[in-house]
């Protein structure tokens, strides 16, 4: 199937958008482009916004949960690399105390034994550089290195108070005498004399940094130890030289593995992890420090973030392409059939003015034509009498014929000045009017023949119905006409109620019902036509009910009627309290 | 309510029914000073009584009557007189009336105000035409 651009383009953009700005009371919308507008809105806006706001959520979880993940990995590898060096510290300790203990200070005094010891240290345990024996003086009694080190007093230094006073020492890293990075433990003991003495061996920390390396594998990662003060202690890759302040700030103690993330002292953005060291339950001076950076994660995280984007403008392009298209179609729809009802209004509208001239043409034509034909046969007469009979003497005949024709001619005269009335603008005089006196006057007319056809009359006025400004005359020509109606509409044993109520500020309706025959459904759009009657009679010249249409019009009020054949009829007159200055379109009614 | 003029010349042969009193009375007037004698009746029931009394030779009836309707007497009078020549005159009948009344046997419908000198013609050819 294939579709023209222009099909495509009338799918989503509606076609009333460019039609011309006649605005016609049939149509649904006064103007169908803000309506079409709100409702793309509104629909598009109900479904974009859980779409987004889950999408946002979604995305807020995941990097969480991404970040925490990323946490946890450091932390345990930093715990990994905790308990490693650690567990080499406190190997190499263990074995030193076990030494002092089992060979004892004698054979430890010898340097050839001490020579065997070192090997054997080296051999099985492996870090040791050199190791001696402290006597109880602080002086190095007995030495095993590569550095001949026997009668150096320690005196003066702070490890051999340590030792002393906790059994064990480990030093921070520091070159000494030696001028090579390296780490002194040291284990005190008791010789069997009571005298104290201490033996001490010498690290060297590139196996400490061997254990390390495997926890830092990628390039980026970076794990070494710096001191309690600050500095650093093996190489770092980022934060330091060996034995110099570290670029980073010591983290606060704690007595288990930490991590988090932020920005090192480079910019870049890390997750850290660090331990502070303890051995064998005592303190040691060093900290793990591990760090990584988050380059991964935040190349995996913006990845996500893109997605999801382009998943959330992929899906809202087509669901406001759905709406639209949907929208375009119901309202094309609806434009549709709008103009269709319209053109079906305004040709019944055409239709329905051409009818009422019909019918009033009709009307005009037969209430005419009857005193037409009387005066027809009346001037005829006149003429055969004059022409016909050749004897003289009908004086009286001719009399009777001219008043039958001068009658007929105002007949014809009344209808003529009744639809002039009925279409000519008229004065209005306007003064106060108390309605219950006006009503009760028109009653008064009726009052006899209501007696004599035994029906009943009622008028039922609210006390707080207020005087209305109006004109009385028309007033009184509008009840006439009702109440007239009414009566001739009743029979023996009806009865007529008129009900005069203010329930709406500033007017008065006055309903005028009658229990009489009523006026069939088929006829009920017709009673306010010029000429339309049902009446048998010849009474009026069905002009009344359009005239007190037309009236009520100028007086600035409304009449409705409801009626039941068999059960009667109400006319609703609903005037203002004080008339408006609104114009009112002249002409016939229907 | 009733009204019935006897002509000159003996027994009336056409009835008139309008309540147009004067328009009834001025033509049966005419029409007796042109030989036709005429009864009048003003509204329905006193058409049909005479009707029923009398036998005429023609009728020229209203279709609007303050109590039948005009269509209605023509039905009835037919049912009484089959074949009596009747001539619709109204003031302005419409064409549905016209379908109706010719329908119902009507000879002619016309509209008011009438050529005499036509109706004469007409009622001629009915009393001529009158089995």
């Amino acid at each position: 199937m294939s579709l023209s651009l222009r099909e495509v383009v009338h799918a989503v953009w509606p076609r009333f958008w460019r039609a011309s700005s006649k605005r016609y009371s049939y149509l649904t919308f006064t103007d169908y482009r803000p309506m079409w507008l709100l409702m793309c809105g509104l629909l598009s806006a109900s479904c974009l916004l859980p779409l987004i706001i889950h999408a946002i959520t979604d995305y807020g979880l995941s990097r969480k949960t991404v970040e925490r993940e990323e946490r946890l990995r450091t932390e345990r590898l930093a715990s990994n690399a905790r308990r490693s060096t650690a567990h080499f510290l406190q190997e190499r300790l263990d074995a030193l105390a076990f030494t002092a203990h089992n060979v004892g200070i004698e054979a430890l005094g010898s340097p050839s034994q001490m020579a065997e010891v070192l090997s054997l240290l080296k051999q099985d345990f492996g870090g040791f550089t050199d190791i001696g024996l402290v006597d109880d003086s602080a002086r190095q009694v007995s030495y095993s290195g590569p550095y001949d080190l026997i009668g150096v007093d320690y005196g003066d230094q702070e490890w051999f108070n340590q030792c002393r006073a906790h059994g064990t020492f480990i030093s921070e890293v520091y070159r000494g005498h030696r001028d090579e990075p390296h780490i002194v433990i040291a284990v005190a003991t008791a010789a069997p004399n009571g005298t104290y003495f201490a033996l001490r061996a010498t690290l060297d920390t590139s196996r400490l940094i061997g254990i390390l390396a495997p926890y830092a594998p990628a390039d980026q990662d970076d794990v070494f130890l710096m001191s309690r003060t600050g500095v650093v202690q093996t190489p770092s890759r980022r934060y330091g030289k060996v034995l110099e302040e570290a670029l980073l700030k010591v983290p606060p103690f704690s007595d288990r593995t930490e991590s988090y993330s932020g920005v090192d002292p480079h910019g870049v953005p890390v997750t850290m992890g660090y331990a502070y060291l303890t051995s064998a339950g005592s303190e040691t001076p060093f900290i793990l420090v591990l760090s990584r950076p988050r380059t991964e994660t935040i190349v995996f995280l913006s990845q996500l973030r893109t997605n999801r984007v382009l998943v959330v403008v992929a899906s809202s392009l087509f669901i406001i392409l759905v709406i639209t298209v949907t929208s375009s179609f119901m309202f094309n729809r609806l434009y549709d059939a709008d103009r269709v009802k319209g053109g079906a209004l305004l040709s019944m509208q055409e239709t329905s003015r051409l009818a009422s001239l019909g019918r009033l043409s009709t009307g005009v034509a037969h209430e005419i034509n009857n005193p037409l034909a009387v005066i027809n046969e009346s001037a005829g007469y006149i003429k055969d009498l004059l022409t016909m009979e050749r004897h003289g003497g009908h004086h009286d005949e001719l009399v009777e014929q001219v008043d039958a024709i001068l009658d007929s001619v105002q007949r014809c005269g009344a209808i003529t000045t009744g639809l002039l009335g009925f279409a000519r603008e008229m004065n209005l005089h306007l003064k106060p009017v108390r309605l219950e006196d006006l009503i009760d006057r028109v009653l008064s007319f009726h009052r006899k023949e209501a007696e004599y056809r035994g029906i009943s009359v009622s008028l039922d006025v609210a006390e707080d119905v207020p005087s209305i400004v109006s004109d009385p005359g028309r007033l009184q020509q509008i009840f006439l006409n009702l109440i007239g109606n009414a009566f001739q509409a009743m029979d023996t044993g009806d009865s007529l109620t008129i009900k005069v109520r203010n329930n709406e500020p500033d007017k008065v309706r006055v309903d005028v019902s009658d229990t009489g025959c009523g006026i069939p459904r088929e006829y009920i759009q017709r009673v306010f036509e010029p000429f339309f009657t049902t009446k048998v009679e010849r009474q009026g010249t069905g002009l009344g009910l359009a005239i007190t249409y037309n009236l009520i019009r100028k007086l600035g009020g409304e009449i409705k009627v409801k009626s039941k054949v068999g059960e009667g009829t109400t006319f609703t007159v609903v005037l203002p309290v004080a008339r408006g200055e609104e114009d009112v379109d002249e002409g016939v009614a229907g | 309510m009733m009204f019935v003029m006897t002509g000159e010349s003996g027994d009336p042969t056409i009835l008139i029914i309008d309540d147009e009193r004067t328009f009834a009375d001025t033509l049966a007037k005419r029409l007796s000073m042109r030989g036709i004698d005429c009864a009048v009746a003003y509204d329905a029931y006193a058409g049909l009584a005479l009707v029923a009394e009398r036998s005429f030779t023609g009728l020229v009836l209203d279709l609007r009557l303050p109590d039948l309707d005009g269509c209605e007497v023509l039905r009835r009078i037919m049912r009484l007189h089959p074949g009596l020549p009747v001539v619709i005159l109204t003031g302005h009948g419409t064409e549905d009336d016209e379908r109706e009344c010719m329908k119902n046997g009507a000879r002619a419908f016309l509209n008011k105000p009438v050529d005499l000198a036509r109706l004469v013609q007409l009622l001629a050819q009915n009393e001529s035409g009158d089995p």
